[in-house]
């Protein structure tokens, strides 16, 4: 509700809320938007001069989870402009209860990542009048993008980057680096089962200043990325980040032979880069110019080659 | 309103707190070469026309939510309490845009605060402005004061020391830390690979043990830039709250910078203490309660002194 002092001293401000970076071609609008009683925030990026685009896609972005947004943030805002830039408008959101939306950090669940995922393409489907929607999925957000995929039909691309296969073990792993950690510092330290044990009867456990809930860690415990992908039949990639080693991992030849036995095609991409190797310790925001252009050759390749143009304008 | 209705009233459970709408506005912010983007929280209620503007400065390269949205949750309890808020991403990160290189102890991004505080007078024109800074952000904090004037800070668990000081400081700690987790997973193993970054560790850990006698002196401790500042803070009488924990790396050579000043100086300076605790990593989560509890008091009970006085 805007009052008085709003209406007469901010007067104005929401036009504050954008930014044009004429040198790159570049338009951005922070806003928030209604879900289920929440307002999610929203940042769109899209490019300033439309007239190259040839087809209407545009990229929704899903963020990880827990710590590791401090490790990703910048390399999520390099991504969207970058591909911004090249004509693809790319629209990127925080769940309820993460970042700057409103809610408790509890009622950030899978299911209502993925409810909120498809209230975002909704968001970003009116203010960018767009045919086909493509999803980025980061880590977790790897899963809610492609379980989001059955739920709505626009989605024909997907880029996952590094997702978790199993949440249960990525969880886990959370669990142990929290150990370690105590151990480091001299601390009292549990074990893996104990910390599950806590978790169960007193519904949450903190992970490196976290709180990791029962309910996601239940709602998540049966799943994994290579039996959810039984209907996606659209385009996408699967970007693999190593440290040293090229070779693709075993998780990831399945998923792509799935997709390919939907109907679908699935590329993978092995990216070595040293500097992500998901530290949760010292979690260093990383900026890597290889997944970026990983994703932009893939899309020129792809997705705006001169044979698919001439396919979408026959569809 | 009594002090000690006030402080009843402080150190109640949160949720009794006066909750009051607010509104929250996404802004990009014009400087020289770049742009910040933050947010303002803007409260809807009785306090609304103090117009006192908390800015809330992060740790180097921690986004404007901060660690398990500690600056969202400060930010949106400070607005329910009728306070202006402003939680924002330093150059080059999150959202602003502008030279990637992040910030450290001798490269402070002094002049990002500056340009809020101008942003922020054209656009409120506020009575008071408080900064609460962490880390790099409390230095970030403190680095302002010659430059524009502020109402209050909140020094939050920063380093004494510069840059070299800190790695020093905190090698042994740290790299163990990080060297045992990334031997745990051979996918991790690359980072091994980065032999400068290994030698520049080593280093650091041989000097610290070479160095650990003369570290317990007061005077290499603090860095002459921070005592400095500090001594100027304190000359200001800008009401100022310390918080530090007492496993912070820095606590030790703060709490003795601290008895070093006359007491009669230190009136508008309160200094705290969390026991048995690292505020610097605000891990486990309960800290960031035991934290924004303190910063809430303080505020509320500090300007509605001053409210109170006024009046």
């Amino acid at each position: 509700m805007l009052n008085e002092f709003l209406e007469n001293e901010l007067f104005g401000i929401d036009r504050l809320a954008s930014r044009i970076d004429q040198k790159g071609n570049l338009y951005e609008k922070a806003f928030f938007f209604q879900h289920e009683g929440k307002r999610l925030f929203g940042i769109f990026h899209t490019p300033l001069n439309k007239d190259n685009i040839q087809h209407k896609i545009g990229i929704v972005m899903c963020q990880p989870y827990l710590i590791e947004p401090l490790i990703t943030q910048r390399l999520e805002v390099d991504m969207a402009r970058s591909l911004a830039q090249r004509g693809i408008p790319v629209f990127r959101f925080h769940y309820r209860g993460c970042g700057d939306s409103e809610g408790d950090f509890k009622d950030a669940t899978l299911s209502s990542q993925i409810s909120d995922t498809l209230r975002a393409i909704e968001v970003f489907a009116e203010q960018a009048c767009l045919d086909s929607i493509g999803l980025l999925g980061i880590r977790l957000g790897g899963m809610v993008a492609l379980m989001a995929t059955e739920m709505e039909k626009r989605i024909k691309y997907l880029v996952l980057c590094e997702p978790i296969i199993e949440p249960k073990s990525y969880f886990l792993e959370l669990l142990r680096t929290i150990r370690l950690s105590a151990l480091a510092n001299q601390q009292k330290t549990i074990s893996t089962e104990q910390m599950i044990e806590n978790l169960m009867s007193s519904g949450s456990v903190d992970v490196l200043g976290y709180p990791l809930y029962k309910e996601i860690f239940n709602e998540t415990e049966p799943l994994n990325l290579i039996q959810s992908t039984t209907n996606f039949s659209g385009k996408s990639l699967l970007i693999q980040i190593a440290a040293f080693s090229l070779k693709i991992r075993k998780e990831f030849q399945l998923i792509s032979e799935q997709i390919q036995r939907n109907g679908g095609s699935c590329d993978i991409k092995v990216i070595l880069e040293r500097k992500l190797v998901w530290d949760f310790i010292s979690h260093p925001p990383v900026r890597s110019e290889k997944i970026t252009d990983a994703i932009l050759q893939w899309y020129e390749e792809k997705i705006n080659s001169p044979s698919m143009k001439s396919s979408h304008k026959q569809v | 309103m009594t002090k000690n209705k006030l402080s009843s009233i402080c150190a109640a459970n949160n949720t009794e707190y006066p909750k009051i709408p607010r509104m929250e506005h996404p802004v990009f912010i014009q400087c020289a070469d770049y742009e910040l983007f933050g947010i303002l929280n803007v409260p809807n209620g009785v306090l609304r026309d103090e117009k006192t503007v908390v800015i809330l400065l992060n740790g180097t390269s921690i986004p404007r939510t901060h660690r398990n949205r500690l600056n969202v949750r400060l930010a949106r309890r400070l607005s329910e309490l009728g306070y202006f808020t402003f939680r924002f991403d330093y150059r080059g990160l999150g959202e602003s845009t502008g030279d990637a290189e992040a910030g450290n102890l001798d490269r402070l991004h002094t002049q990002d605060v500056i340009n809020i505080i101008d942003f922020l007078t054209d656009l409120i024109c506020p009575r008071r402005i408080i900064l609460v800074g962490t880390c790099f952000g409390a230095r970030t904090a403190l680095s302002v004061l010659p430059y524009r004037k502020f109402h209050g800070l909140v020094f939050i668990s920063a380093p004494t020391v510069n840059e070299k000081g800190r790695a020093i400081h905190t090698a042994s700690k740290r790299t163990f830390m990080q060297y045992l987790n990334k031997l745990r997973d051979w996918k991790k193993w690359g980072f091994f690979l980065d032999v400068n970054k290994f030698k520049r560790n080593l280093m650091h850990v041989i000097q610290k043990r070479k160095n650990s006698l003369s570290l317990l002196d007061v005077n290499s401790l603090i860095d002459d830039n921070v005592s400095n500042q500090l001594i100027y803070l304190i000359k200001s009488r800008t009401p100022s709250l310390i918080i530090y924990g007492t496993l912070d790396n820095y606590y030790e050579n703060m709490s003795r910078f601290i008895k070093t000043i006359e007491p009669k100086k230190l009136q508008n300076v309160e200094f705290e203490v969390v026991a048995g605790e690292d505020v610097h990593s605000f891990t486990p989560a309960y800290v960031q309660d035991i934290v924004i509890t303190k910063i809430l008091n303080w505020i509320t009970l500090k300007y509605s002194e001053q409210r109170i006085n006024n009046e």
